[in-house]
C-alpha cells in the first residue's frame, strides 16, 4: 500500500471527519483512539438493516465502535446475538443475547459499557464448532472505493476476522461491512497488504455501495508478525496459541 | 487536540510497513530495573516525607549496579513524580504519590473493569463490588435527603448514584471526563424515567443533559452536596485524586463561581483497601472530604484544613488550561474586570 497516499487521505478525512463527527465520552475527538459515531449513522445503520445478508442473520459480529453503536442497537431489536470485542480486544470477545437485555434497556446494552455489564465473556473453544457468522460489521476511519479500509484503527478488525476464521466462525459465505461516513470514502484503488481484509460493502448514510468481485483469501493470524507488537499477548490469540500446541502435540 | 494524559489504549494499526522485519522482545535496561527495584523500597509504608530512601551507596551496593545507573533510576522515579531530590538533604518519597500506587495495587485486585481502560486505574475511577451498598448509604444522609442539587463525580462506582438522584428528584451536575466538555446538567424532568439509566452513564449523560458553557453554569444554584470518588482517602478526610487533581480543578471551579461554599458537604465513596491510615498533609489546593463512606460503614472526618477559595491561577497547569473550557473566557472575565478597576 503506497503510504504517502493514505497519509495525504487520512489527514483530509480527518478534517472533513471533525465536522460531522461526535466525540467519544472518554477520548473526546481524539480519533487515534477511537472511530466515532458521526451524523447520519442513524441512516447508515437503516441501510445496513436491508442487506439480505442481516435479514439471515442470527448472530452478527460488530466491533465496538462508536459509529456501530446503533447497529449494535438494532441487531438487539431485531432479535439477534450480538458478537463484540471488547475495546482494544484487551479482554477477548463477548456475547450478548437479547434475552439478556432487560425490557426498555437496549440503548444501554448497545453501548459499551452496557455489553459489558451485561453480556457474557466467551473464549474461543466456546466459540468454535458453532454456526459460522453470516454477516460481520465494522467501522473505520478510512476506505477505498475498492473496498481497502486504511489509516488508524483499522487493523483490530483485520485480527478479528483473522481469529474468527481460524476458528470456523468466518469463512467465504461471511459478508463484511463497513459502515463510514460518506466523507471517509476515498475515490481511489488500493491494494491491501496480506492482512488487509477487504470488505463486501461500504454502507453509509447516503448510500450502499457492493464491491464487485472481493478477492479475499481465507483469514489467518500471521504468526510470525506478532512479536513484539501489543497484539502478541491479547488473551484470544494466547488462547489459539496453546489451540495450536495442543492439535499438533 | 491530544488524548487524556497517558491514554494507553491506543488503536494502532499492526506493523503493515515493517513486513518482513520481525521485532524480538527486548528486555528494559538496566536503569529501569533498577527503578523498578527502588521504586519498591520507596513503596514501603514506614516512609514518609521526613524519611529520605538509602543513600546512593546504599543503593549502588543493593543492587550491584554503578552510580550513574542509580541516578538515572532515581531520576526515572523523580520524573514521575513519586521522588523528590533535595541537594544536600536526600532523596525522599512524595507521600501521595506513593499512596497512589500503593493502592492503585490493591484497588485493581477489586476494581470492576472499564470499558476502555479494562484495570488501567490511572485513567479511571472504577467501580467495585459493594459499591450500592454506599449508594445506598448515600441516599440516607441528611444532606442528601434535604439536597436539591448534587454534585456527582464521573467515577464509574457513581452511577448509581447518578441515576438514583434523578429518581430522588434531584438535579445533578456531572463534570465530562477530565473535564474536556465542561460540566453537564441533568434534570429530573428532562430525563424521562426510561432513559436514567441511559443519561447515568457517560455515554449517555451528553444525550440527555444540557452541557453547559461558563453563562450557564453561572446560572446555576449552588451545590448541596457534592459526591466524588477518589484513588485514596485518609480517616482524616485528605483525598487523594488521579495524578491529574481533577475533582481539586471541579472544586477549584465551582468555589471560583460562588457554587460551593466551605461548609457545602463533600462525602467521598470508596471501597475499604482505599482508606490509608495515617496522615497526609494536604497540598494548598487539595479538598479536603466530610463523610468517608465505603460498603461497611460511614465514617465523619473532623476535617481540620479549610478548602481553597477559588482558582490558583499560577498553579494552573497550561495545559489543562486549555483543555478545559472554563478556565480561558473566566480568565479573560477577570483580566478585563480588573484593567477596568485600575483604570478608573
Amino acid at each position: 500500500m503506497n503510504t504517502d497516499l493514505t497519509q495525504h487521505h487520512r489527514e483530509s478525512i480527518w478534517k472533513a471527519l471533525s465536522r460531522v463527527a461526535r466525540p467519544d465520552s472518554r477520548f473526546h475527538w481524539d480519533f487515534s483512539s477511537f472511530i466515532c459515531d458521526f451524523e447520519g449513522s442513524d441512516l447508515a445503520t437503516e441501510r445496513v438493516r436491508e442487506l439480505p445478508a442481516w435479514r439471515e442473520a442470527s448472530r452478527v459480529f460488530v466491533t465496538p465502535d462508536n459509529s456501530t453503536e446503533l447497529l449494535r442497537r438494532a441487531a438487539l431489536a431485531d432479535g439477534k446475538s450480538l458478537l463484540v470485542t471488547t475495546y482494544g480486544i484487551r479482554r477477548g470477545f463477548i456475547q450478548l443475547d437479547p434475552a439478556d437485555v432487560p425490557p426498555g434497556e437496549i440503548s444501554y446494552a448497545a453501548t459499551l459499557d452496557g455489553i459489558d455489564r451485561l453480556g457474557r465473556p466467551v473464549t474461543l473453544t466456546a466459540l468454535a464448532g458453532g454456526p459460522p457468522l453470516r454477516l460481520l460489521v465494522t467501522g473505520g476511519s478510512a476506505i477505498s472505493r475498492n473496498g481497502i479500509r486504511f489509516g488508524k484503527g483499522h487493523g483490530y478488525f483485520d485480527l478479528e476476522w483473522a481469529i474468527l476464521s481460524e476458528i470456523g466462525l468466518a469463512h467465504e459465505g461471511s459478508e463484511i461491512v463497513d459502515v463510514v461516513h460518506d466523507c471517509q470514502v476515498v475515490d481511489v484503488d488500493l491494494v491491501g497488504a496480506e492482512h488487509d481484509v477487504p470488505v463486501d460493502w461500504i454502507v453509509t448514510p447516503t448510500g450502499t455501495i457492493g464491491i464487485p468481485d472481493v478477492q479475499r483469501r481465507p483469514g489467518r493470524v500471521l504468526w510470525d508478525l506478532l512479536p513484539g507488537t501489543e497484539h502478541e499477548h491479547l488473551p484470544p490469540i494466547e488462547e489459539l496459541r496453546a489451540m495450536r500446541t495442543r492439535s499438533t502435540s | 487536540m491530544s488524548a487524556p494524559p497517558g491514554t494507553t489504549a491506543e488503536r494502532s494499526s499492526p506493523p503493515v510497513a515493517r513486513r518482513g522485519v520481525v521485532r524480538a522482545p527486548t528486555a528494559p535496561p538496566l536503569y529501569h530495573q533498577v527503578s523498578l527495584g527502588i521504586e519498591e523500597i520507596a513503596l514501603s509504608p514506614a516512609l514518609d516525607d521526613e524519611a529520605p530512601l538509602p543513600a546512593e551507596g546504599q543503593l549502588m551496593a543493593r543492587f550491584g549496579v554503578s552510580r550513574g545507573t542509580v541516578r538515572r533510576a532515581t531520576e526515572e522515579l523523580v520524573r514521575s513524580g513519586l521522588l523528590r531530590s533535595e541537594p544536600g538533604r536526600g532523596t525522599y518519597v512524595n507521600k501521595s504519590e506513593q499512596v497512589r500506587r500503593i493502592v492503585r495495587r490493591r484497588l485493581v485486585q477489586v476494581a470492576l473493569p472499564d470499558s476502555r481502560f479494562h484495570l488501567d486505574v490511572k485513567e479511571f475511577v472504577p467501580d467495585f463490588d459493594g459499591s450500592s451498598a454506599c449508594i445506598d448509604a448515600v441516599r440516607a444522609l441528611p444532606d442528601y435527603v434535604s439536597a436539591r442539587t448534587v454534585f456527582a463525580a464521573p467515577d464509574n462506582s457513581l452511577e448509581m448514584l447518578r441515576r438514583v438522584a434523578l429518581d430522588d428528584g434531584k438535579d445533578i451536575l456531572v463534570p465530562t471526563y477530565a473535564m474536556r466538555r465542561g460540566f453537564v446538567r441533568l434534570s429530573p424532568n428532562a430525563v424521562p424515567d426510561r432513559d436514567r439509566f441511559m443519561a447515568a452513564t457517560l455515554d449517555g449523560m451528553e444525550r440527555f443533559g444540557d452541557v453547559l458553557d461558563l453563562p450557564a453554569l453561572r446560572r446555576c444554584p449552588p451545590m448541596d452536596l457534592l459526591v466524588t470518588g477518589a484513588t485514596a482517602v485518609t480517616q482524616q478526610g485528605v483525598h487523594v485524586g488521579g495524578g491529574q487533581a481533577y475533582f481539586d480543578l471541579e472544586w477549584a471551579l465551582l468555589a471560583e463561581l460562588g457554587l460551593v461554599r466551605q461548609s457545602t458537604p463533600i462525602v467521598a465513596v470508596v471501597h475499604p483497601c482505599q482508606v490509608v491510615p495515617g496522615r497526609l498533609r494536604p497540598g494548598p489546593y487539595d479538598v479536603t472530604v466530610d463523610l468517608v463512606v465505603t460498603p461497611e460503614s460511614v465514617e465523619s472526618t473532623n476535617r481540620g484544613y479549610p478548602r481553597p477559595e477559588g482558582i490558583s491561577w499560577r498553579s494552573l497547569e497550561p495545559d489543562l488550561f486549555n483543555l478545559i473550557p472554563y478556565f480561558g473566557p473566566l480568565l479573560a472575565q477577570r483580566q478585563r474586570r480588573s484593567s477596568r478597576r485600575s483604570r478608573a
